[in-house]
């Protein structure tokens, strides 16, 4: 029954403020929950009984209320669209004041949920009233004032699911072709378009995607003329850039974009034709539709649960597209914008993007998938070349999967190929470095590599120092090697892969354009000065002055530019020289990691003979710990799940380990008295290195590789 | 694994490290979560909503604040109390030594 009425101050701003401050306290609760999920049990003790379903109670409470209070400031808004502080136009918060009755209450749940289900009817009855007035205009409207005042309106509520449902479904998907038509064809009839109108139509329709689904049947009548299947896909172009779309309805779009969708729908760009409305002006069909194009892919980069999945499947198409524009003059392209070169940068930020840091936090799985195939396809692709944005999104991604292409060059264990999810991605390192090759072919992400691989190497040494502190004390003795022998041949892999990589790419480089145009030549001779200038840089006996050395910022902008303003008689004997003294300090040893491990098998099997002496080192705090070398006294194998001893006492074949056995035996492998009692070391790992500089060697110290052709 | 330690046949007591770890989480999470609330409860006090509908609110939220933070601090009392009485060291073949100690931290990406 109606009480008296009561007294409602309702401020927009503040609602705004408090729904911000619900959001972050939801999202808090729930990284809260899986923080301290871990903890909840330790062991069978049970710590808290209640705590984590009263956390979680909390975390529903307040998902519940962020969606509560969002309603609460939508409806504020919509009762007061003329205060400046429901826009936040001015800044200003301007306070309404209503008078409610005590119906108005919202106390339990139950009248909560009546309320909001009646308050989204409202909302949508409001969107569709405001389609209704577009399309059917008073007769004393003139045009541009109703299409001003449709859009302020929107503006403000493009949030509300409700009132966009409405507003979109009654304009309906041909409605909407025609709108943006008419809103963006400079040839068009509305010359004078309203300010802002692509942005609030698009998150409207941002919006729209994902409280409807825009299945086949909406986007099978997205055309001016209602034509069934044509889609006119360019007119989206405007829009894509704004608001956040659902990832089915990009997906779908993307697609029909490279010809793979399935079904009656056709992606027509932009429709011409007696009545197309295709008159004279900047506006053409094909700009249109490259530029609808490039706005698609960008809206697919930005959205890293999509990104990974869609790259993967079009992948083959990328990479073709990549050096078809790079090979092949225009006239012998294959029609279709989805080749066009102008796409070319739009099409490598998907890749960067799809193997970029958001997409491996968002989607970890599709991410490592996506990474895993383009590695597999930049091995055993087809030859040629491809261009240098994608040479930089190859950079990009070997940047964010660093760990795990370093993880591929010094780990002792071979590629695990069962578990993609492993360190190094199941993949060899051969097949890393061609990836690597072609990525420093373009010259922009050398820098950005050579700083990955410098620090990679320092940080291997340093956990050495801290894990083995101590260990040469006057009274320990003499050992056969330094149990920090394995890290610093492993710092020395990873500066070698790089450098070697570095001086395939430079040889690949003069080869191919060894007769080659003078626009080649001057590339060329760019590319060989800025891979000289990275190897210079590296100077492994200081990790800050490499990186200073480095300039790491260089980009394909830069890079073109100075391919523009070389000439070509720019000198490369100084670059070759450099990258050639490099080749000669490097010191590749192919397959030690097969040769290290039999070598401690040996070490292991004589144990009775030759007993391994311990190692003791400084564990931090002022204890110490020894090292025996046994894998069950050192801690490495902890029962039968990790235990990687076999029959004899003696390690497993490493393909029939089980991913723990695997990890434990790798531990091992590189534990301190392992390494240190291995007197097989400075012929397994070849001289044992002092120093991770590839030590600009004399003539003898020529690396036995076969590859090794030199520069001249 | 073998210690070198003043007093030979003992093992750190696992369990007692994972129960401190859990308690150092727990007091971390507490401080971050209070201060949430206490933000959330800055604007509401604000005085830009007020009414019938802004008190039931209010009420509400104090109630979770009350709830959610009460919660926390008896996980912490419970595990203060289980530290009362372990000891630093174990025997070798006390279970306590072979407890799997503190649960990892949860997987934040790749570095």
């Amino acid at each position: 029954m109606p009480g008296p009425p009561e007294r409602v101050v309702v401020d927009p701003a503040t609602l705004q403020r408090m729904v911000t401050a619900m959001t972050k306290l939801h999202q808090k609760l729930r990284t809260q929950e899986r923080a301290l999920a871990a903890h909840a049990h330790v062991d069978a003790v049970p710590l808290a009984a209640g705590a984590p379903a009263r956390l979680r109670a909390t975390g529903t409470w307040a998902e519940r209320e962020v969606a509560a209070l969002h309603r609460r400031l939508v409806l504020a808004q919509a009762a007061d669209p003329e205060a400046p502080g429901a826009t936040g136009a001015t800044g200003a918060t301007a306070t309404s004041v209503r008078w409610a009755t005590a119906g108005g209450h919202e106390a339990s749940d139950q009248t909560a949920a009546t309320a909001t289900a009646t308050a989204t009817a409202t909302a949508t009855a409001a969107g569709r009233a405001l389609a209704e007035r577009l399309a059917r205009p008073g007769p004393d409207h003139r045009d541009r004032d109703r299409l001003t005042d449709t859009i302020a309106v929107l503006d403000r509520r493009a949030d509300d699911p409700g009132f966009v449902a409405g507003f979109y479904d009654r304009l309906g998907p041909t409605g909407l072709a025609v709108l943006l038509h008419h809103l963006f064809d400079p040839a068009g009839p509305a010359r004078a378009r309203p300010a802002q109108a692509a942005e609030v139509l698009g998150r409207g329709l941002a919006t729209y995607s994902r409280v409807r689904v825009l299945s086949d049947a909406w986007l099978g009548r997205f055309s001016r003329q209602g034509r069934a299947g044509q889609v006119e896909t360019s007119l989206l172009g405007p829009l894509l850039g704004h608001g956040q779309f659902s990832p089915q309805l990009l997906e779908r779009l993307g697609a029909l974009m490279f010809g793979t969708a399935r079904g009656p729908l056709r992606d027509v760009g932009l429709l011409t034709g007696p009545r197309g409305g295709m008159r004279s002006g900047p506006w053409s069909a094909r700009a249109a539709h490259r530029e609808y194009s490039a706005t698609l892919l960008r809206a697919i980069a930005a959205e890293p649960r999509l990104a990974p999945s869609f790259a993967s499947r079009h992948l083959p198409h990328l990479l073709h597209a990549s050096r078809l524009v790079t090979e092949l003059p225009k006239g012998l392209r294959p029609p279709g914008d989805s080749w066009s070169e102008a796409l070319e940068p739009a099409r490598a930020a998907l890749v960067a993007a799809a193997g970029g840091a958001a997409a491996q936090r968002a989607s970890p799985a599709a991410a490592r998938q996506f990474v895993v195939r383009l590695v597999e396809m930049g091995a055993a692709g087809p030859p040629g070349r491809i261009s240098p944005h994608l040479r930089a999104a190859y950079g990009q991604v070997l940047h964010v999967w660093r760990d795990d292409l370093h993880a591929a060059i010094t780990s002792p264990l071979p590629p695990d190929r069962s578990r993609p999810d492993a360190p190094g991605l199941g993949l060899a390192a051969g097949q890393w470095a061609a990836l690597l090759r072609e990525s420093l072919r373009g010259g922009a992400s050398a820098p950005l590599l050579a700083a990955d691989a410098i620090t990679a190497a320092a940080r291997i040494e340093e956990q050495a120092w801290l894990g083995t502190g101590g260990y040469n004390r006057p009274e320990a003795g003499h050992y056969p090697a330094s149990p920090r022998t394995l890290a610093y041949h492993q710092a020395n892999e990873i500066v070698a892969f790089f450098g070697t990589a570095l001086i395939d790419a430079a040889e690949a480089e003069l080869r191919d354009h060894a007769a080659a145009l003078e626009q080649h030549r001057r590339r060329t001779a760019v590319l060989l000065d800025i891979l000289a200038e990275t190897a210079k840089s590296i100077d492994v006996t200081s990790l800050v002055r490499t990186l200073v050395n480095l300039g790491t910022g260089l980009t394909v902008e830069i890079v073109e530019d100075r391919v523009r303003r070389a000439t070509a008689t720019l000198p490369t004997e100084r670059s070759r020289a450099v990258l050639a003294a490099l080749r000669v300090g490097l010191r590749i040893l192919p397959g030690w990691q097969e040769q290290y491990r039999a070598s401690v098998t040996q070490l292991w099997r004589h144990r009775g003979s030759s007993p391994l002496r311990p190692v003791r080192v400084d564990a931090g705090g002022g204890t110490t710990r020894v090292y025996t070398g046994d894998p069950r006294a050192d801690g490495y194998v902890t029962g039968p799940a990790d235990d990687f001893l076999g029959p004899g006492n003696e390690p497993i074949a490493v393909e029939a380990m089980t991913p723990r056995q695997r990890s434990a035996y790798g531990a091992w492998l590189a534990s301190p008295a392992i390494v240190a009692n291995n007197d097989r070391l400075p012929s397994v790992l070849g001289a044992p290195p002092a120093d991770v500089v590839p030590s600009w060697g004399p003539d003898w110290a020529r690396p036995r590789s076969p590859g090794d052709r030199g520069l001249e | 694994m073998t210690q070198v330690t003043p007093l030979p046949g003992s093992a750190p007591n696992r369990f007692r490290q994972a129960v401190e770890a859990a308690l150092a989480a727990v007091v971390a999470e507490r401080h971050e979560l209070a201060e949430a609330f206490g933000a959330l409860f800055a604007e509401a006090d604000a005085g830009g909503w007020a009414g019938p509908a802004a008190d039931d609110w209010w009420r509400g939220a104090a109630g979770q604040r009350a709830a959610a933070l009460g919660a926390l601090d008896s996980w912490a009392d419970a595990c203060r109390h289980l530290l009362l009485s372990e000891p630093v060291r174990v025997a070798h073949d006390d279970p306590r030594a072979r407890h799997p100690g503190p649960a990892p931290a949860p997987r934040a990406g790749q570095r």
